[in-house]
């Protein structure tokens, strides 16, 4: 054992270290709701992957590949902003499917550290998400959940595309969507 | 090692005997991304028997030969930590320069500690007696699994970003040659006897066999979305694959070298390593927040641990 090699104080590194530039980390979101309604009409409200008209911040959808794998809808806001989306895999039994972003449009282009900067609609990178219903008592459980990096790939992002930024936009589309689905489903 | 011990007569040496006695059954050091912790399991109980906190954003875990001290790359703390196996505490964080360190490894002596780096496009070789900076090696675009032969003469690197895997010469520290592979490789393995590498390959959703003899293509075997890291188990006969998008572990027959079975783990598995019983597989699922533990005879999951958030173990990760 080696062990003198390791009796200096650490503090210092540490410091020195944390105060350095970082490089990025998966993030993740999970969001889940209670429904007072049975798995299967939940799953029927979400179920096709061109219909995201339970979202409430999606005003149009254009899509193609049904729910096959490899399909693609984008996703237009009703801020304007499009979101392009591969379905990676569909399961009617498990009431779930599977997605990843594949492109989104520029919400503003920012200037960072000398270099233009275009922060997506949905300030991430490399996202995959799933959705899926389970039968709970009477009702049932929809539960959200995505990975995903934040938007700015190198070190010291900017605040809009950092991971707080991240969080914080998915967080908000999982809980509004969720809510709508919920009131959806009970009505 | 008893022997040598008993002889000496410093009461200092003597308590260093008896805590390592005590360290006998082998260990999983599972590194918890985004709580900034390890978590250390008891492979004999297989619960989690203390948890080490630590800073920036543990990530890729490698272990000492004789399995007293865990190596775990520190992206956020631009390096990598080194924590004291038997103490459970972290001894020193060591600063690269640089944002990228992620796959990590030692060699088989413990001479030397490799930390690759994914921005710089380099592995680091470091000294283990002082922790000093020995080497840079240039290697392939983003390099990610790192791989040791058993007999200490070839270090393998996964380079991501330019679907090869390169051979590196740990007498002349140098590149020695490279390979392609198949899109963006990140885990790999190799066999006890240093005959193949495995290679699994998350775009193209495959993994690459190579014949380490002149870096020979072998196979091509198709697993499923995502695959991240590969562990050999029951005497090389199977290969064992994290399927991160698919939330499963495909087992792979070495022999016929087709996908024989696939097993459903927990949520986004990353990290996965053979215990020394050459018979039970741990995976760190990422996104669930624990390990799953495979009978690599029964292709069953045996048990499910709770670790900490973000658990990614990538590497090797069971003291052996």
């Amino acid at each position: 054992m080696k062990k003198t090699t390791f009796l200096v104080p650490v503090m210092l590194c540490l410091v020195a270290a944390t105060a350095n530039a970082h490089g990025p980390v998966r993030q993740k979101a999970n969001e889940s709701i209670k429904i007072n309604a049975p798995a299967e009409k939940v799953w029927g409200i979400i179920k096709n992957y061109n219909d995201m008209s339970w979202l409430p911040a999606v005003a149009s959808v254009s899509a193609k590949g049904g729910n096959e794998d490899g399909a693609v809808r984008v996703l237009t806001l009703k801020d304007g902003g499009t979101i392009t989306e591969e379905l990676k895999k569909h399961d009617d039994t498990k009431m779930a499917y599977f997605y990843k972003i594949t492109e989104m449009s520029t919400k503003a282009t920012i200037t960072h550290a000398g270099q233009e900067e275009k922060v997506p609609v949905l300030p991430v990178d490399n996202y995959t998400a799933d959705i899926q219903v389970k039968a709970d008592g009477s009702g049932s459980t929809v539960t959200w959940k995505a990975g995903y990096y934040r938007a700015y790939m190198n070190n010291n992002p900017p605040v809009e595309m950092n991971e707080e930024a991240a969080n914080a936009s998915v967080e908000k589309v999982f809980k509004t969507g969720l809510a709508n689905l919920k009131a959806l489903a009970e009505k | 090692m008893i022997y040598y011990h008993l002889k000496a007569a410093a009461g200092l040496l003597a308590a260093a005997f008896f805590s390592s006695s005590l360290s006998a059954e082998p260990f999983a050091y599972i590194s918890n991304q985004l709580d900034d912790s390890v978590s250390i399991i008891d492979t004999a109980q297989n619960t989690v028997i203390d948890t080490v906190n630590m800073t920036g954003k543990p990530a890729g875990v490698a272990l000492s030969p004789d399995g007293k001290i865990v190596y775990v790359s520190t992206p956020e703390a631009n390096g990598f930590a080194v924590i004291d196996a038997t103490q459970h505490k972290v001894l020193k964080q060591v600063a690269l320069g640089s944002s990228g360190a992620l796959g990590i490894a030692t060699d088989k002596i413990g001479r030397y500690l490799f930390v690759a780096d994914w921005y710089k496009n380099t592995v680091a070789v470091i000294n283990t007696e002082n922790l000093k900076v020995k080497a840079t090696i240039p290697v392939g675009k983003s390099p990610s699994g790192l791989v040791v032969s058993p007999d200490n003469r070839w270090l393998y690197v996964a380079n991501r970003l330019s679907n090869s895997v390169s051979q590196i010469d740990l007498e002349t520290l140098t590149e020695r040659a490279v390979t392609k592979v198949g899109e963006h490789p990140f885990g790999l393995s190799i066999d006890s006897k240093g005959e193949r590498l495995y290679v699994a390959n998350v775009e193209s959703d495959d993994v690459t066999v190579l014949a380490t003899e002149h870096l020979k293509k072998i196979a091509t075997v198709k697993v499923k979305t995502l695959p991240y890291a590969t562990a050999l188990a029951l005497n090389d006969s199977r290969l064992f694959v994290t399927n991160q998008e698919d939330d499963s572990v495909s087992v792979i027959d070495t022999v016929t070298l087709k996908e024989l079975a696939v097993i459903e783990v927990g949520d986004k598995p990353e990290g996965i390593s053979t215990h020394p019983d050459g018979r039970h597989v741990y995976v760190a699922n990422w996104f669930d927040n624990s390990v799953s533990v495979i009978d690599a005879t029964t292709l069953t999951v045996v048990n499910t641990i709770a670790t900490g958030n973000g658990s990614r173990a990538f590497g090797q990760f069971i003291s052996q």
